[in-house]
This record gives C-alpha cells, structure tokens and sequence, in this order.
C-alpha cells in the first residue's frame, strides 16, 4: 500500500551556515540514509529504534512535515514525495492521521471541536454537513470512551483521556493510513499498558494501516505486524515480531530486542541444516535454518535467557550441555534470573519462578539447537 | 537588586489621604512577630521586595497625580475635570480623534508586527537577517525624528516620495502625510517593532506540534494561521495591542507633527496644552491623565476577559521540540519581496532621508546644489559635541540598568500575578500598567517632589534617572513578562518544585530560562526607547549627568535637524551594535538552555 | 498560598512606605542665610567696588556657579565658556525649556532645595519667579546700561526675542512678501502660512496693538481669523524653520528673527527681511532676563554672572547674534526692524487667558471670545 523507497534526509550541521560550512567541505549529517519498505494493507508497521535512529524523521517524512533529500514515497498508485521529479505533496493534502507524541491537542478548544476540526477542513467538495459531522464526531469519541467529555475544554482532560482525544482526532477522517508518532510514551507504565491492547484492538476492528514509531521493543513485539529495527538512519531488519525475536540478523537488533546471552564462535560444521560452532564454553550445535553459514566463518551466538535450559542434574540427552556455577539470583514475580558463570563468561538465564538455586550451587545449563541464533559477521 | 525600597523608618510624616489599599497598620505586636518570622524567607523577601518595589515606582507618581487633580483646590473637588473637560475644550471630538489614531496605529503596528513575526519565526524565508535591522531600527530612532523623515518622505509638495517616485511616474502627488492616515502609518511603523519583539517570542516559544497536527488533519497553511496559530498566540497579541494602543494615545509626537498641520487635534494636544502654560494646570493635566487611566483601565480588564478562556493556553509544555519552519516553496519570493519592502519602508527609506539631511548644511530637496554642499561637517559636529561620550556612557548605565531591572522584577511580579491566587494581584497588574499614563513631566514632577524631600542621595544623580526610566517602562516589562509567563505550564515549575528544587531554583533555572525570548524582548525594547526618553529626563538630569536624549533635544533646539540627524544615525549605528551583542549573548544562553533539554 | 498573602501584605507595607517618603520630613534650606548675606554684603559696598567683593566671596563658594536657562546649547555653552574664562569660575548648565526651567525651580524652591544659583530664561517664566520670591534682588552698576523698561522687580533684560514673519525666498518672491501682520490675512497667503501652537503672546501683543492703532475689537477679530484660516498650525519654532528652509511652508506669520537669521547665515532661502531690506511690520520684543537664585548655594558667583552679563556678557550676545537688552555698537540683529514696545504687564496679568484665547482661535472653537 504505501511504498518508501531510497528515503534519505540530511541535515546540516548548523543552518544558516550554509556557506561558510560548504566552503569547508564539512560532511552532512543523515538522519535518515537510505531506506527501504513497504506497508501492507491493514497492517501495523513499527519504526523501532533508539532515539536518533531516524524514525521519527522517517515518519514525519511520510507524513510531509519533513522534505527528505532523496528517495521516494507512494501511495497505492499515488506519488507522494519524488525527489528526483520534484514532487512534495504537501502534508495536509496527504490524508494521513497522525498522533504526535506531544498528542498536540489545541488548548483553545473544546474536546469536540479538537475532533471536529479535521472534518471542518475538507475540502469543500467532500465536506461533511455539519449534522453528519457532530454525528461522527460523537461516534468516534464514543469508540474511544471520551463521549460524555464532548463539551470540556481539551486541557481540562487527563493525559491517558488527551491521548485518546488525539487518537480520536486522527481517527474521525477515516484516514487510509495512521502515523503514530511514539503515542504512548508520556503516559504512565500501568496506563501504558492498558493502550497497547486499546490501540491493537482499535486497529484490528477498524481495520487501520498505521505506521507506529516507538523506541520501546516490548511495546513493538506486542502491537506490530511487522517491524523495522531501525539504527544510525538504516533499517537493520524488517520482520515479524517473532522472527525479530528469535532470529536478528544483527548484533544490534538482537541486543536492541530484549536481552540476549552473546558468545562468539567459529563454526567447525554444516551438516544440512545443523551447525556445529566451537566457542570458549566448548562446543555448541544450532539449528540454523536460513543462510547456513561456512566451515571456519567466525560467528555470534546469541541465546536468549528464557531459552536456557537450568538444571542441578546432568540431563545427557543433548547436543549442547555446559557446567558452570550460579552467581547470583533474582526473583522477578513471574520469573527467576540465574546469572551462571561457565567459564570466564557469565550466561544469563530466566525461568519459570518455580526453579530456584542457591548462588555457589553447580549447575547444567543446555539450550535446545533450534533456540540458538548464530548472527553473521562477528 | 539596584533599586532599594524607599526608605521604611517613619520621619513623622503625617499619611496622607490615598486611594490605595489601607495599610495593615492594625497587626497587633504577636502577630506582627510570627508574620516577620514568615516573611524572613528567601523566597518572600524576594517576592514581597519586587512586589513592593512595583507597587512603590507605580504609586509615587500616581498618588502625586490624584492629590493634584482632586486635592489642589483645598479640599476634595471635581473642578479639575470641569476645567479640563468643560467649556471650550471640545475634549469629546479630541478624545475621538485620539481613539481612532490610537486604534488604528495599534491596529496597524499589530498586523506588520505579527506577520513578519510569523514569517521570521515559523517560515525560510529569505532575508532573515533584515528582521534584525526592522525590528529595531524604527525604535531607536528618536519620535521626532523619524515623523520629520516621514515629512520629508510624504509632504504634498516637497516629500520625497512624490517628487521623485510618483510625480514622475504618474504625474500626481498622491501621498499626504498630513492626513489621519498618514499619522497612523508613521505611528504604526513606529510602533510595530513593539508587537513584532512580543510576538517573535510567543511564536518561538509555541510547540510547532500544534500547528503540524492541525496540517495533519487536513488544514491547509491559511486555516492553520487563522484557526490555530492565532488563537493560540492570542494572550500575546492582545499583550501587545493593549500596550501599543495605550502608547498612541499618550503619544504627542506624531499627533504634534502631523496632526496640527492638518487641523486633527487629539487628546494630548490638551495635555500638551495644559502643560506649557502658566500658571500649570496641574489638576486639569492630572484629570486628563485620569482619563487617560480610565481608558486604559478598562483596556487592561477587557484584555483579562479576552484572555479569560486563555488560562490554559500554555503552549511551552515539558516536550522538548525542535522548531521547524514552514516551507514557503512558491511563496518563498514574495515572502522575500515583502520583508525587502517592509525594510525599505521602515528603515531604508527613513534612514535614507537621514543620512542625506546628514550630510547637508541645512535640509533641502536633493538638487545639484543641495548636493554640491554635502560635507560630513555634522559628524564632526557630533563629534565635537561636549559631553557627548559622557551622555553616551550615562545613556549606556541607564538603559542597561533599567531594562535589567524592569525585566527582573516583572518577571517576578508576573508570577505572582499568574501564579500565585494572592489578593490583588489583579491589582497589582493593573498599577504595573499606569505608569504608561502619567505624562512625562507629570512623573518628573512627582519624582523630584519625593526625592527633593528624601535625606537618601537620589535626587540630582543618575539614580533618580534610572528610577524615572523603571516606572516609565513597568508597563512594557510587565507586559513582555506576562505574556512570556502566560506560555510556560504550570506543570514545569511542579516538576521542579517535586524535584526538590527551591522556590528561587525553581524561578531561576526554569523559570527565567523558559521566559528568555520574552525576557529577552522586554530589554532591548526597554534599552532601546530608554535611550529616547526626554520628557521625564530634562526635569530630573543634572549638569554633568547628561544623557544622550537630553543632547538630540539640545540639537532639536538648536534648530540643527541636520546635525540631529547625524546624531540619530550615529545612535542607531552604536545600538545595532549593542543589540547585536545582546542577541549573541542571549543565543549562547539559548544555546545552553537548549543542550540541557 | 503564603506567598499569597505575603504579596498582599507587602503591597500595605509599600503604600506606607511611599507615603513616609512622600510626605517624611522636609528641611528647610539651610543656605539662605548665607546666601542673603553674601547679597547683602556685595550690595553694601559702593558699585564699583562690588565686583570685587563678589570676586573674592565666589573664591570662599569654591568658584562654582551653576546656571539655570532656556539658552539653546550653541548659545549657552559659549557663554559659559566666556564666563569661566573670565573669573576663573566653573559653570555647570541645566538647559531645558523655559517651562521646565521654572518647574525645577519652583521644585527645588518648595523643597527648600535650591540647586540654581542664577537663572536665564524667557520672561513669562522670570516673572513668575520673581512674583513667587525666589529671586533676590540686584543693584550692580550692570543696571546702568539696561533700559529703564527692561529693568523688572527682582530681574533685568539680557535680550530680547524679536518677532517678525519669515518667509522661504524660492517660494515668495518680492512682490508677494508681506508689509505689515495685516497682510497676512490676505486671501493670497490661502494655505501658505503657518503658526505656530504656543505663539499666545505674539497674539495679545499684535491683538493689543491694533486695538491701539485705531481698530475695533471687531475688526481685529476679523483679522484673526482670515489670518488662522490661511494657516496651518505647526509646532515648536525651529521645528517650523526646518521645514520652512526645506520649502515645506512657504511663510510663518510669526518666528524669532534670530532663528530666521541663523538659518540664512547657512545658506537656507529664508528671510524675515523684505528685499528692500527694511521692514515696516512692527517688531515685538520679547525680553529674555536674568535672575539671581534668593536662597542660592553660591550667590556671589551668581550676582558675578548676572553683573557679567549685563556689561561684558552683552557682547558674547552680540557676537552669537542674539539681541542684547543694551546697547552694544556693532549689533546688527535689528537692522532693518520697526520695534516696537512689548506689553510686558498684559502678559503677566492675563497670560493664561491669552493662552487659552488663542488655543480656542487655533482651534476654531468659538474665536475670540
């Protein structure tokens, strides 16, 4: 549905500056460098990334706040920025929804009117009346449960209740497509949480394609379709939640996507699909399925904690079984963190709560090969 | 702070009858005891003290007003108003004429103010750096000044606008000066740097988010400035319109000079009037101030109820933004066009006509022989003039001083007027704003008669100058601070405050550096006009503490406009200057400010 | 909330405290007495022994004077300079307009404060020191000179403002120059003239003077108001030179011919002279005096300065091209001029009601009532 392609924004170091900086042959600085995806019908596509990556700068460049310097968006068959053809459609003729972080609710007007507004600005010709616009106002402030604070002044409302309200203004349109602009971060984590499902279960009813920009993954792994790790202006990855998770191609994406146990290795053999790789800890076998990589390539191992099998016995019947002894151990309600030292390295493991070791206790940890990720290039 | 409070020991004066509020005289001893050990916190003592020091240079020439226009006569009478209004006076078509100048010129200074405030802040339009000069330029030239180069620019017969622009082109003469439209374009182009100073503030300090979310929703750049960006910057415009509109009608300089000519006599012209006969009048020039003070009056409540449904319009919230300008694309040149011809109006032109009367021995239309006589022999004369670097200096200490610290007590004075549910604050606002009523002579007047009879060493030294400057220009920090303060969310300072930071942490960290662009505004419009101040000045200077407006009066006497003239152009070189420096500094402040979000 | 009521407290506090200081203690000048004795003492002496005496008492002073005048600052600071040369005495200048020269005067003197020691300004402001006591009186030889009608209680002439119409030569050319103030109501001056906002003495003088050179009150009425209704009404007189050198106006019914000739000695096309270079309209002197301060910090300089500039002063006058109030050989700034007498006492009785005479005629609003 919407395609962006090649998108690139640079930035000056200091504008107003132009000249002098140019004569000095100073290197632009990109914000964006370079990106590539597409957003399917009916999805929720997540920018996820840490501050400066470039999303936000990636959204506002769908949404024509931004001219980007290069590249080239469209929309079904419509082309919306073309660098090369000098086309810009401007950001209101663009049709887009879009909820900024600061929720930007107008302070000089009511709840109604905040919603109201957008059905106000149509272009004549498809303007609703103004019966047909109290009528959508009204319903798509009941969708989102702010019906009965129509008349209060927008400032008089919550911070959960005005982040709805922007949600609900971005809505009233029916626009093709959403641009969420980190929604959820100014509310509280409690209230957070209850968005998230509020949100997902809004656009899988409504059916709504949206862009959503967050830098917060566990936020991405629940409400995304599909996710776009994002780092110094480039997309690392594109993938479902899932395969994000389990498979990151980078290093970055698997540090950036919740934490991970990371050993570095050298692959002593393939054998279809079975990787067996040497590392300090001693041997370990992995079940890759994709990209199988070469006898002798240095590789990364990365484990996630919950994949960690811990034992005081020795279980034998499997391929990989390391013997270290616990350091320390935390209880965390619906799980327990083992930190295990094998070795010089210490492996960090996470368990169902039930599991409970004492810190000096031998253990025997062992991964299943399939939960192992190898990421290339080490 | 430079300014103490005036002097608290009783010298067994007797109280005076007054209009203000009565004194607490009542405490008894215990409670006065807990009271002071209340009171002896940082925080109150800095609070009370600006407060007390706001309310002190605002009722000194105001209870000196009101004892001389009711009390004069003996006892308690109405007569100045009969004198002033009655008979002859034709004081009701006055008072209309002065109405429609001031909110026309208002009206005007407003519109250019805004828009190319909006154009320097929000838009890339080409020329930024014109903005500097147009906003500045017309305030630093002295009133006198710049409605004489309008004279030249736009006389029927000899200005330069017709002579040589229009009479050759189209073979008519269509521009009159000396019309009611030709005052309020002078005053108007004088004053719009006032509203374009507050405005650049309000737009800078306004969360662009706003305006791009309404872009989102489908608002096209018009309905955008019409439905959000102006209502929303609405406290500041009406800041700006009250104050601008209360100046034309306490002006007398374009009224005196264009005006006149025309037979358009406006309300000052009684006050001007009054003033210069003798016996003075002094109730009757008290009892028009009073009406000036009512209309004003009624001005800052009508602003409080425009502004009533403003009190959550706080657009400085906690979100760090960075403010991106509109993209003009196609609008872009003429954007451009228009700042070029607003500064060739404002500055250009009018600084033009000064540079060439510079140069001339005595004014005349440009001609081979006006010009055969060009010489720099003004400058020279400048030079030359005695005491001119020891006006220059004393210039430099007062306006420093008084936009410092008028600036810093309306900054304080405003929170407590915004912030705070005291008892009176409203009134408080209102008595910061009077002092723009009382005619300068009028505050001279009551200055001297305070200070004459105070022991402390004010009176005939540059302190009872810069005194005279702070009341003066209360009016203006006050407005600049409030409609700076009205922006910033209440939430930032209980953040603070949550953080654990004290009141004065608070003020000083979070505060003052959120209000910067508007503090900022505030003084250098307070350093600028206090460099013109005359009215007040040349009854409180004494020999050897000359200031520079008191040597552009000497030369105006004189009758040496083209010597004037080169010193006006020499004052506007030297302030650009200053003001540069000013702005640069304040940008490393900014940029520090910024760095730390 | 504490800061609240602090806020309200400390405001009560500030009111009392403006009033104390408003109201608090005023002390009486303390110098007078040595002021009246430093007069007296001088005025003891026979005349020609006083200038020496004052001499050697302003030493005591610490040779100081500080003056007080509406003299613009081209001819102040000349004089002053000339004064210091002379005795060997610093002059510091307060320069302001005649008004606020009698303002800060009449301040000081309520507050018992005296900061002048000798005043110099226009007439209607000396007069109104005089009749409020705050000039001591002078009897030096510089008296002598002075003739008996610019010789006034408590103060002396020191020159005279001579008024005349004044026209821009480019744009009157000699056959259109007027002879007499008459003239300027004639219908050919339609838009030409200018007056000036604060001329009420000029209009009681010529008023008074037509009225005893045979008119009727009618008459003159009618004369007034052809005259204000060719005219525009401009303010300040060399603000109206300007513009008159610049052809912005071609005449002014009425400016000081020393402005006039200030402004044709640098080569504006301005005149007050008709080509024949005599002029037959009556020229109104307006005196312009000197006072001594009664209570002043340093009298004997102050009594030195006015004795000054009544004798060698007068030629400094004459030299900056102002009228001297005696006769100074080589004083050319009534030549070609008609005076006649200045009705000093008119103006003193009933300036105010000239002033609003002529602000009503200016106006429009039921002339000459």
């Amino acid at each position: 549905m919407l395609t962006v392609e090649s998108l690139a924004k640079s930035y000056e170091d200091s504008p107003g500056r132009r000249s002098r900086r140019a004569a000095e042959g100073t290197t632009r600085h990109f914000a964006v460098d370079g990106v590539d995806f597409e957003v399917h019908d009916g999805e929720l596509f997540t920018l996820l990334g840490p501050s400066g990556c470039g999303k936000t700068t990636t959204l506002r460049s769908i949404a024509g706040l931004e001219r980007p310097t290069k590249g080239r968006v469209t929309l079904g068959g419509r082309v919306l920025f073309d660098a090369g053809k000098g086309i810009n459609l401007k950001a209101n003729s663009r049709g887009f929804g879009m909820v900024f972080q600061s929720y930007a609710i107008w302070p000089h007007l009511s709840v109604f009117k905040n919603v109201s507004f957008p059905l106000e600005v149509m272009p004549r010709a498809s303007r609703p009346g103004r019966k047909e616009i109290e009528e959508r106002v009204e319903r798509v402030l009941d969708v989102i449960e702010l019906g009965s604070y129509a008349r209060r002044p927008a400032t008089k409302l919550s911070g959960g209740q005005q982040q709805r309200l922007a949600l609900a203004r971005a809505l009233v349109t029916q626009p093709e497509l959403m641009l969420l602009d980190e929604p959820l971060s100014n509310l509280d984590a409690k209230l957070r949480e209850t968005m998230r499902f509020e949100l997902k279960r809004l656009q899988r009813e409504l059916n709504l394609t949206a862009i959503y920009v967050t830098h917060d993954q566990s936020e991405a792994l629940v409400m995304s379709n599909r996710i776009a790790v994002m780092d110094k202006g480039r997309i690392e990855q594109i993938g479902k939640p899932r395969e994000i998770y389990t498979r990151p191609a980078s290093r970055f994406v698997a540090e950036f996507i919740g934490t991970a146990n990371f050993i570095e290795a050298t692959v002593l053999s393939v054998t279809g699909d079975e990787v067996v790789v040497d590392c300090a800890q001693g041997r370990l076998v992995a079940r890759q399925v994709e990209s199988p990589p070469a006898v002798g390539d240095s590789v990364l191992v990365s484990i996630r904690p919950e994949s960690v099998d811990i034992s005081t016995t020795r279980r034998g019947d499997v391929p990989t079984e390391w013997t270290g002894t616990v350091v320390t151990r935390a209880f965390m309600g619906d799980v327990v963190d083992h930190i295990v030292a094998v070795g010089k390295q210490e492996i960090h493991c996470r368990s169902n709560p039930t599991v409970s070791i004492q810190p000096g206790t031998e253990v025997h940890l062992s991964v299943a090969p399939e939960k192992v990720t190898l990421v290339p290039g080490a | 702070m430079a300014i103490a409070p005036a002097p608290t020991a009783p010298r067994g004066g007797e109280p005076m009858p007054d209009d203000g509020p009565a004194g607490d005289g009542a405490a008894t001893p215990g409670r006065a005891v807990r009271l002071l050990r209340r009171l002896l916190t940082f925080q109150t003592l800095l609070v009370g003290g600006s407060v007390v020091v706001v309310g002190y240079l605002a009722l000194v020439p105001l209870g000196y007003l009101f004892h001389d226009t009711f009390l004069s006569g003996g006892g308690f009478s109405f007569d100045a108003f009969s004198r002033a209004y009655g008979g002859d006076s034709q004081s009701g078509s006055m008072m209309l004429n002065s109405l429609w100048f001031a909110f026309g010129s208002a009206a005007l200074a407003l519109l250019l103010g805004t828009a190319l405030a909006y154009v320097q802040v929000r838009t890339d339009t080409p020329f930024k750096g014109l903005f500097f000069a147009a906003s500045l330029v017309p305030l630093i030239i002295p009133g006198i000044l710049y409605a004489t180069s309008w004279i030249f620019l736009g006389d029927p017969t000899i200005g330069l606008l017709n002579t040589l622009v229009f009479k050759p082109l189209f073979g008519a003469s269509p521009i009159n000066i000396f019309s009611v439209w030709g005052m309020i374009w002078v005053q108007g182009l004088h004053l719009a740097p006032v509203a374009f100073l507050l405005m650049v503030a309000a737009f800078r300090a306004m969360d662009p988010s706003l305006e791009e979310s309404a872009a989102m929703s489908g608002a096209g750049r018009g309905t955008i400035l019409w439905r959000i960006t102006l209502p929303l910057v609405r406290p500041a415009m009406i800041s700006g319109a009250l104050l601008m509109f209360v100046q034309s009608l306490e002006s007398f300089e374009v009224p005196g000079l264009l005006g006149l000519q025309n037979g358009t006599y406006v309300f000052t012209s009684r006050i001007y009037f009054v003033l210069r006969a003798y016996p003075i009048d002094y109730g009757a020039a008290g009892a028009y101030a009073i009406g000036l003070l009512a209309i004003a009056a009624a001005g800052v409540l009508l602003s409080a109820w425009l502004q009533r449904s403003s009190r959550n319009f706080q657009t400085v919230t906690g979100k760090a933004f960075r403010p991106r300008p509109v993209e003009l694309g196609r609008a872009r040149p003429l954007a451009g066009a228009a700042v070029i011809g607003y500064f060739l109006l404002t500055v250009v032109l009018p600084i033009a006509v000064l540079i060439y009367a510079s140069l001339l021995k005595y004014y005349a239309v440009p001609s081979r022989k006006a010009i055969k006589t060009m010489s720099l022999n003004n400058y020279r004369e400048v030079l030359h003039t005695p005491l001119a670097f020891t006006a220059l200096k004393n210039s430099l200490v007062l306006g420093v001083g008084a936009a410092t610290v008028v600036m810093l007590l309306t900054a304080i004075v405003s929170w407590v007027v915004l912030r705070t549910k005291a008892p009176g604050r409203r009134l408080l606002d209102m008595l910061a704003f009077t002092p723009i009523v009382i005619p300068g002579l009028v505050l001279g007047l009551a200055l001297s008669f305070v200070y004459l009879r105070s022991s402390l060493p004010i009176y005939g030294t540059l302190l009872i100058l810069l005194i005279s400057y702070c009341t003066r220009y209360l009016p203006y920090g006050m407005r600049y601070s409030s409609a700076a303060m009205a922006q910033i969310s209440p939430e930032l300072e209980e953040s603070a405050a949550v953080s654990g930071a004290s009141w004065f942490q608070t003020f000083r960290r979070v505060v003052l550096p959120l209000m910067s662009s508007g503090f900022l505004a505030g003084w250098v419009y307070i350093l600028v006009v206090s460099f013109r101040e005359l009215s007040s000045t040349i009854l409180l200077y004494s020999p050897g503490k000359e200031v520079l407006s008191v040597l552009i009066w000497e030369q105006f006497e004189n009758g040496q406009f083209t010597t004037l003239a080169a010193l006006g152009v020499c004052m506007v070189v030297i302030l650009v200057l200053l003001v540069s420096v000013a702005y640069r500094l304040g940008a490393r402040f900014g940029l520090q400010g910024d760095s730390t979000n | 909330m504490r800061t609240t009521r602090n806020a309200a407290l400390a405001v009560s506090a500030l009111v009392a405290a403006a009033l104390v200081t408003a109201c608090g203690g005023s002390s009486p000048g303390a110098s007078s007495g040595t002021a009246n004795s430093a007069y007296s003492q001088i005025s003891a002496l026979p005349k020609a022994q006083q200038r020496a005496k004052a001499q050697e008492l302003a030493k005591k002073e610490g040779n100081t004077l500080s003056l007080y005048t509406s003299m613009t600052a081209d001819v102040a600071t000349p004089v002053a300079k000339a004064f210091e040369k002379k005795f060997d005495i610093h002059v510091s200048v307060f320069r302001a307009n005649s008004e606020t020269v009698l303002q800060r005067t009449s301040q000081e003197e309520q507050a018992g404060r005296p900061g002048g020691d000798a005043v110099e300004t226009d007439f209607v402001e000396m007069a109104a020191m005089a009749q409020n006591g705050f000039l001591a009186d002078y009897a030096g030889s510089g008296l002598d000179k002075v003739d008996p009608s610019g010789r006034f209680t408590h103060w002396t002439a020191s020159r005279f403002n001579v008024f005349q119409p004044a026209w821009n030569t480019n744009l009157i050319k000699p056959a259109d120059e007027p002879h007499s103030w008459e003239d300027l109501a004639s219908p050919k001056y339609k838009g030409k003239l200018t007056v000036e906002i604060s001329d009420s003495d000029w209009y009681e003088n010529l008023t008074k003077y037509w009225l005893d050179h045979g008119k009727t009150q009618a008459q003159v009425d009618a004369l007034w108001k052809a005259i204000i209704g060719n005219s525009k009404v401009s303010k300040g007189h060399t603000t109206m030179m300007q513009f008159l050198s610049a052809g912005q106006s071609p005449i002014e019914a009425m400016n000081y011919t020393y402005i006039t000739d200030r402004a044709e000695k640098k080569g504006a096309p301005v005149t007050h002279l008709p080509a024949d270079g005599v002029s037959k309209i009556p020229a109104f002197a307006r005196p312009n005096g000197v006072g001594m301060i009664k209570d002043a910090k340093h009298p004997a300089a102050a009594w030195l300065f006015y004795d000054w500039l009544l004798t060698d002063g007068q030629q400094e006058l004459v030299d900056l091209g102002l009228t001297p109030s005696t006769k100074i050989p080589g004083d050319q700034s009534l030549k070609g001029t008609t005076l006649v007498p200045f009705d000093v006492t008119g103006l003193t009785k009933e300036g105010a009601d000239w002033d609003k005479k002529y602000d009503q005629l200016l106006r429009g609003a039921s002339a000459g009532k």
